[in-house]
């Protein structure tokens, strides 16, 4: 609760978090405020320019792009959400089971990371959505296969970091059972450090969200999604470059909030820092 | 002869105007030891980094510091870097990471040399273990191709203090030489250093909470709190017969917390 | 109380393949710490005492030999006398959670997260035992000194009301009038809570003052254990080259 309060009184983190909220409850309210039906083509008012019927124009099929964008946020941000949110429990829980209990537990999780690590991520999705078919919930599941592993094994060595300080040596002399001492003193411990390496993923997640899209594996054609928008938008960048505008402003507007986000959750976290940037000031 | 004149030395924070150390005054003549003695927090350390121009660059010092003529607090970077290596020495409290664990002690206590004497690596060699002979360090050869985690606490620190006697400076500043030691590799530290000044003629400034060592070192001495100077004169004087009320308690704190130990060892006798 | 009987330990060394090669660092340990005794135990640094520590608070397991206290094997005993073990360590910036205040800190063994009024008043027992402020409940321990922060880890070591308390080199981080405050204070709650201490550390001095028994340590093996009050009848020789070393202040 006290990290709430002082995350609330970060002016960057309370930005980020409206324009992340902002974001989601357009995508949310897409069928409500969308002026135009997002798949539907009409090539003859193809690259309109920005109008109040169009309000950021129209595309190489003439769809409307704010549309789209909104629609888009299903896709792209939730979608991105979801498999961060996934990957960071699988990889939270494992870690610290594996960080806690080291032994014959630690072995067998790290090696299974190793196996799942020896490939390189790209490969490890396209194999896994090949296997299971194009569709959204399988890039979903590919990606998190190909995350968690790494995820475990970085909290994995934050935790071992963690167990050598002497309060969660107390904690466990005093007879306090594995699962207190995860819950309050080393998930709080490494939660900082993963958020802030989740939200950066995030920006990774929708690129590759789009990337597969672009391959034709993930989101199929019709559907809007942001990353795809922008790689449309790439085949005719010569011609009408103002076409990526829209998409790629959108991703960067989405991915630098959460990292913004990110550094706030940190700082509010941690005693310490809130401290030395008031002395700082 | 007064090597080292110290004027109104003060520190000051400029982040939060907090004074740190504040009109601090004390000579020092070759071949005699000052002990600085105080709390944690008192400014002891604080001062000789101000000495050797150690200090943050948020840290305003101002006095003044007389060494060979010059105020070092005026003289220009290069200058004060050249005393700090080849005039004045330091010793740090914790010789385990005063090393650099991927290299030799002795490669680097001849690196250490080379760059502040003018000599070339064969003699900075000879010197080296020159300097550790006379630190009664037996088998200087063997102990200068190990690296710092093989060797003791104790053993490093008198490798520390050598290196430091091998660059021949006028002043040695210890900052808590002994304090992460037990009392064997306390008594050897000490007795180095009594052997150092002997030999050759060196002046020491010795800072450090134990009463005990700082009395069994030191003819001069300066106790400080918060930053300031309590009590400043000869060891025996201010040992024996206290001025200053925190003088007394310190002394007294001391007398009463070894009182056991001295009881028990004089079993022996008695 | 305690009962080490036969402990070895040893640690591979980094860069040996498989670990083969192994430093051994405690040798065929053997000593008993009887109820309501205080013992003290003294070595180099290097001297294995801290891993002896570390075994005796069941963080590690020894690899052969066995520690059992009041006849059960530290892991069971453990688990059937929570809290009735305790420890306060020498590095106290790790000692107690930064993201805790004070009140949070002492509480923690007192309950699994939850506060209630009892509590409350049962941390300000706790900080006035120590000789602290009530003001200082909610503060973060970037906010005490290193005087006041070694209180708080004992005020919360001694919140279960323990019966056997580890003091892995406590007080050597300290200046010489709070170690001698701190000092009193152990004594005085050793008298009234009826613990068993064992106090780790290498400065003689601080150890014969507030233990009855002292065991030498040298190299993973116990050179001597003598009474504190018959130091002088040192027969090992490490012992005794220790005792004679240690530089004394005259006033």
């Amino acid at each position: 609760m006290l990290v709430w309060k002082r995350l609330t009184t970060d002016k960057m983190a309370l930005i980020c978090l409206v324009i992340i909220a902002g974001v989601l409850l357009l995508g949310a309210l897409a069928p409500v405020i969308a002026p135009h039906n997002p798949v539907e083509p009409n090539l003859k008012i193809k690259f309109a320019a920005m109008s109040w019927e169009y309000p950021l124009g129209t595309d190489q099929l003439g769809r409307c792009v704010f549309s789209r964008l909104l629609y888009g946020v299903h896709t792209t941000v939730v979608l991105a959400l979801v498999t961060m949110g996934a990957t960071l429990v699988i990889g939270t829980l494992l870690g610290l089971i594996a960080g806690f209990f080291r032994g014959w537990v630690d072995e067998a999780i790290m090696r299974l990371c190793d196996v799942l690590l020896s490939f390189p991520s790209e490969v490890m999705i396209l194999a896994i959505v090949g296997m299971l078919g194009p569709g959204l919930t399988n890039v979903v599941i590919a990606n998190i296969a190909a995350k968690w592993a790494w995820y475990t094994r970085m909290i994995r060595s934050l935790v071992i970091q963690h167990m050598n300080r002497n309060y969660i040596r107390f904690s466990r002399v005093s007879g306090r059972n594995p699962g207190y001492i995860m819950r309050r003193h080393l998930f709080p411990g490494v939660a900082g450090d993963v958020i802030v390496l989740a939200t950066l993923d995030t920006g990774w997640v929708i690129l590759n969200i789009s990337a597969l899209s672009f391959l034709g594996l993930g989101v199929q054609a019709p559907i809007p999604e942001w990353g795809m928008m922008l790689n449309e938008a790439k085949n005719i960048m010569t011609t009408h470059p103002t076409q990526m505008l829209a998409p790629g402003l959108a991703i960067l507007t989405v991915v630098a909030a959460f990292n913004f986000l990110g550094d706030s959750i940190r700082d509010a976290l941690d005693p310490r820092h809130n401290q030395q940037k008031a002395v700082a000031k | 002869m007064t090597l080292l004149k110290v004027k109104d030395l003060t520190v000051r924070d400029v982040r939060n105007n907090e004074i740190v150390v504040k009109n601090i005054n004390f000579d020092l003549a070759a071949n005699t030891c000052l002990g600085i003695v105080g709390e944690s927090g008192s400014g002891k350390s604080m001062t000789c980094k101000a000495l050797l121009g150690l200090t943050h660059p948020w840290l305003k010092v101002t006095g003044q510091i007389d060494f060979d003529g010059k105020n070092l607090l005026t003289v220009s970077r290069e200058t004060l870097r050249q005393i700090r290596g080849q005039r004045i020495g330091m010793v740090l409290q914790d010789a385990m990471t005063a090393f650099d664990p991927l290299c030799t002690i002795g490669d680097q206590m001849i690196e250490t040399l080379c760059e502040h004497t003018a000599v070339n690596k064969k003699a900075a060699a000879t010197a080296v273990e020159e300097a550790l002979e006379k630190m009664c360090i037996r088998e200087p050869i063997a102990v200068c191709k190990k690296y710092p985690h093989q060797l003791s606490g104790g053993m490093l620190q008198r490798c520390m203090i050598a290196l430091t006697i091998a660059l021949k400076p006028d002043i040695i500043i210890a900052d808590e030489p002994t304090t992460a030691l037990d009392s064997i590799n306390q008594r050897e530290v000490v007795e180095e250093f009594q052997r150092l000044r002997e030999l050759t003629g060196t002046a020491l400034i010795f800072i450090s909470h134990d009463l005990g060592i700082v009395q069994s070192l030191a003819h001069q001495v300066l106790v400080m709190r918060n930053g300031e100077r309590v009590e400043y004169g000869a060891a025996q004087a201010v040992f024996q017969n206290p001025q200053h009320e925190y003088t007394r308690y310190l002394v007294d704190t001391r007398i009463s917390l070894t009182q056991s130990f001295r009881d028990a060892m004089q079993k022996r006798c008695g | 109380m305690l009962d080490v009987k036969n402990v070895c330990k040893s640690y591979s060394k980094p860069g040996s393949l498989l670990g083969k090669k192994r430093q051994e660092v405690l040798k065929d340990i053997s000593f008993a710490v009887k109820t309501g005794e205080c013992v003290g135990l003294i070595g180099e640094s290097g001297s294995g005492k801290s891993t002896l520590g570390r075994l005796i608070l069941g963080l590690e397991r020894p690899d052969s030999g066995e520690i059992r206290i009041e006849g059960a094997p530290v892991s069971e005993w453990k688990k059937s006398h929570g809290g009735e073990m305790s420890v306060v360590f020498q590095d106290y910036t790790t000692s107690a959670n930064p993201r805790f205040t004070v009140e949070e800190i002492i509480a923690e063994p007192l309950l699994g997260g939850r506060k209630s009024r009892s509590v409350t008043i049962d941390v300000r027992e706790l900080l006035t035992k120590v000789e602290l402020s009530t003001t200082l409940l909610g503060r973060y321990l970037h906010e005490l000194s290193g005087g006041q922060l070694q209180r708080v880890c004992l005020a919360r070591a001694i919140s279960t009301r323990p019966r056997f308390m580890v003091l892995d080199e406590s007080l050597s981080s300290l200046d010489v009038s709070v170690q001698a405050q701190i000092l009193t204070l152990l004594r005085n709650l050793k008298g009234e809570l009826h613990m068993t201490y064992l106090f780790i550390a290498h400065d003689l001095q601080t150890i014969t003052n507030l233990c009855n028994q002292v065991i030498f340590l040298y190299q993973g093996e116990i050179a001597e254990r003598l009474p504190s009050s018959r130091l002088a009848f040192a027969q090992n020789d490490y012992a005794r080259r220790l005792l004679n070393s240690v530089i004394l202040f005259d006033g």
